[in-house]
């Protein structure tokens, strides 16, 4: 009976016939464009709202402070700061510097990326991220990726939906999408849901099992990490500790060859990564190149 | 409809708050049912259709936070379509060779449904009309299975939901054509 009723129904579709389009080539071109022009209302309308939470905010404490009665006024124990912002690219929902209390939400947009000095340790977040800072030592990601870097034994929980990510003194990445978490080890060694994770491997799993395989521990998929790092000064460092700044953010090991470093820099420039290496070699006639995840410095034959 | 305006209002709010899946949600599920609203009104001229739905688009998000959802996202979209092709054939200064369709001039319509071939035409783009303005992918999975022939499975794939899931859409799609076919028959269709 329903056979009968909708067959008229496919025959009508089919004498109609496809609809018309435009090519993928032309649909790429508006896409791109129409994308470009959302990001930026995206952008404007961040910016109004945070300065406007950020007025209403300064306006509601100036009334307390004014208009309250004092002996109503019970002193409350203010949420410890747990986290300051050391580098925003793009947007993100703390400004640079901001002190960051325990419990408050932290998201980048698309295209931004956020750097935290937590508790000592670093915390980057990729664009796209929602992170909630739960303590010193535990924090939630609700979407995104984020990257830690901490001493031995800072004992950090990353919890998700997927499982909890428990740092045993590491380097590591966490990305949350489409119901897959992966967590991939550049130093030290991660637990999730009872696997453990060395440095060079990777851990991927969802609701059902985890699986672990090896990667490199640099290259491109890091390469936001490093974008996302505060500026580097290296007035006062020397050439060793400069370079170990840089090669940390590439997930590199050094090694010098013919060159001193303990030579110390100047300079009160803020580089980026990239920057500072280029900075730091030819202030001491050095030259490098990267092989084999090591960052190898040569001194120049005078 | 109710549902859809709903459905609209929490894809547009997504939007606002930068949700990059809403973003591509939106623009997929828009972008062919402009280009074919364009399309007819420019004589298929395909560099016009793309100029104008690109504006058209472009216009819409930068004014994202006036859509209250009083009407259906498409049915506001097409609106700032309309203004946009208007602008364009100011521009271009000609007067389009076709650019009143049936559905705008509902007289002219009436006039033509004597003539079959014609009226077949009318009939097939009223079709894919409606096609486009089905809720959710319901067009695009009616296309795929009755033009393309795909199965089921396949479609499931392209939507990213399971055979079973896409089995279901199916069935609600062809129940939604057949009630908005028959709106836009009339009552002189149901008889």
């Amino acid at each position: 009976m329903s056979e009968e009723i909708d067959d008229p129904i496919a025959e009508l579709i089919r004498l109609a016939g496809p609809r018309p389009r435009l090519s993928e080539e032309r649909m790429a071109r508006v896409r791109a464009e129409v994308h470009e022009e959302w990001l930026r209302g995206v952008r404007r309308r961040t910016r109004v709202r945070w300065l406007s939470a950020a007025a209403i905010a300064a306006a509601m404490m100036i009334a307390a402070v004014l208009f309250l009665p004092r002996e109503r006024v019970t002193p409350a124990t203010p949420p410890a700061i747990v986290a300051q912002v050391q580098a925003v690219q793009g947007t993100a929902s703390v400004a640079l510097g901001a002190k960051v209390a325990v419990g408050t939400w932290i998201e980048t947009m698309p295209g931004g990326t956020l750097s935290l000095d937590w508790n000592g340790a670093t915390l980057r977040l990729d664009e796209g991220t929602r992170v909630r800072l739960e303590s010193a030592r535990a924090a939630q990601l609700e979407r995104g990726a984020i990257f830690f870097a901490g001493d031995k034994g800072t004992g950090i929980v990353v919890r998700t939906a997927l499982g909890d990510v428990r740092d045993i003194g590491t380097q590591f990445e966490a990305r949350l999408r489409d119901e897959t978490l992966r967590v991939r080890v550049r130093e030290g060694r991660v637990d999730l849901r009872g696997e453990i994770a060395e440095a060079a491997t990777e851990l991927i799993a969802d609701r059902s099992s985890v699986k672990k395989q090896a990667i490199p521990i640099s290259g491109a998929e890091w390469k936001w990490i490093e974008n996302a790092a505060p500026p580097l000064r290296l007035e006062g460092l020397t050439l060793q500790d400069a370079l170990a700044r840089v090669a940390r953010e590439k997930g590199l090991r050094v090694q010098l060859r013919g060159v001193d470093g303990g030579i110390t820099l100047h300079g009160n420039v803020d580089f980026a990564p990239d920057e500072a290496l280029d900075a730091a070699t030819a202030a001491t006639a050095s030259s490098y190149r990267i092989e084999n995840d090591t960052l190898i410095v040569s001194g120049r034959p005078r | 409809m109710d549902t859809i305006e709903h459905a609209d209002r929490f894809l547009v709010a997504r939007m606002l708050r930068g949700d990059e899946a809403a973003f591509t949600e939106f623009f997929d599920a828009s972008f062919g049912p402009m280009v074919r609203f364009a399309l007819p009104r420019v004589a298929g001229d395909a560099d016009a259709a793309e100029e104008i739905v690109q504006r058209a688009l472009c216009r819409a998000v930068r004014k994202l936070s006036n859509y209250r959802g009083e009407a259906a996202l498409l049915t506001w979209l097409f609106t700032i379509c309309r203004h946009e092709i208007h602008d364009w054939l100011e521009q271009q200064r000609r007067v389009p060779p076709m650019v009143e369709l049936a559905e705008d001039l509902p007289e002219i319509r009436a006039a033509l449904d004597s003539l079959d071939a014609l009226q077949q035409k009318e009939t097939a783009r009223r079709v894919q009309l409606i096609l486009d303005r089905l809720p959710g992918r319901y067009g695009d999975a009616l296309e795929w299975k009755y033009i393309e022939g795909r199965s089921v499975a396949e479609i499931g794939e392209r939507l990213g939901i399971a055979t079973k899931a896409a089995e279901s859409l199916l069935a609600r799609a062809r129940v939604a054509f057949r009630d908005a076919f028959s709106a836009v028959a009339g009552a002189g269709a149901e008889a």
